[in-house]
């Protein structure tokens, strides 16, 4: 069976770690409420999307 | 590759599934929208559509489709009276329905959406606006600190070689005779002239590098944003 000849340095270990890497949330300024939201979803501040407000989304906002 | 792929299984089996949508579509049409999962929200949303153009053929065959379909009968009535009288009207012959991406759900993450009926026609055209009210706040957001950073630079630079200068003027008088104490004091006053002369170009130095520095930024964000712009008209051809 296939086995590992040397044992992995620390450095070695290291540089292959250096690409685990998290990468940050892109946001969008909502064009109505001008909050920060994800693209390509309701705004959850003020329940626009696409230039029109998603009613109920709006009314579960102002409870 | 889609291949194969036709039926959205949402983790059930065909009867669960099956009971699953049918229970969903019915409240959908009979609240004309409900809030699931995403994944739930587009396999209903197929269906949906199904309904709606049996609504707008409205043969009989059609309508006991949906009445068998649908777990309410007054919800049924109600989808073959949208039909005929709503969606039959409509140029398009499709997209009565819309999924909207609706956050993440808090318990397990899930992402949810919102299901739709679309009874009023939406206005298209939206494009434009939203980029030309971007542009502005970008050129304002990226001045502000174009125009401190030239001035704090400008003075540090030109203090140091001041400094300099004043003192060499300094050493030197004080080596030289006496005799020569009218050199030096006309060496003084040529000095202290040539601080003046110094201070005054330095005072024009900072004042000049400021609109230099912000003119030269500004030049490149126009021409971004007019880049930005022919993408958008190229998007819109």
């Amino acid at each position: 069976m296939a086995l590992p000849k040397r044992r992995h340095s620390l450095q070695r270990k290291r540089k292959r770690r250096t690409h685990w890497k998290l990468k940050g949330v892109t946001a969008v300024k909502c064009p109505n409420c001008e909050n920060l939201m994800l693209p390509h979803r309701v705004c959850p501040h003020c329940g626009y999307y696409n230039g029109r407000p998603i009613i109920s989304v709006k009314k579960k906002k102002e409870k | 590759m889609r291949h194969r792929k036709t039926v959205h299984k949402i983790n059930k089996q065909p009867a669960h599934r099956r009971a699953l949508l049918r229970n969903l579509l019915t409240s959908f049409f009979k609240h004309e929208r409900v809030i699931t999962t995403r994944a739930k929200a587009k396999a209903a949303q197929r269906i949906a559509e199904r309904l709606i153009r049996y609504a707008i053929s409205g043969t009989l065959a059609d309508k006991r489709r949906i009445i068998s379909y649908l777990r309410e009968r007054d919800v049924a009535h109600k989808l073959i009276r949208l039909g005929q009288e709503n969606f039959a009207k409509r140029e398009h012959r499709g997209g009565f329905t819309a999924v909207y991406k609706y956050g993440f759900r808090k318990g397990d993450g899930a992402e949810m959406a919102i299901l739709t009926l679309l009874t009023e026609e939406i206005p298209k055209d939206k494009k434009k606006r939203k980029k030309k009210v971007a542009e502005p706040e970008v050129i304002e957001a990226v001045e502000t600190p174009a125009e401190e950073t030239p001035v704090e630079t400008a003075p540090a630079e030109e203090t140091t070689p001041e400094a300099t200068t004043e003192s060499v003027a300094e050493e030197t008088p004080e080596t030289e005779t006496v005799s020569e104490e009218t050199a030096t004091a006309e060496q003084k006053v040529e000095a202290e002239s040539a601080e003046e002369t110094e201070e005054k170009p330095e005072q024009s130095a900072e004042e000049t590098p400021e609109p230099e520095g912000a003119e030269g930024e500004q030049a490149p964000e126009k021409s971004q944003s007019e880049g930005e712009e022919g993408e958008s008209e190229k998007e819109k051809e």
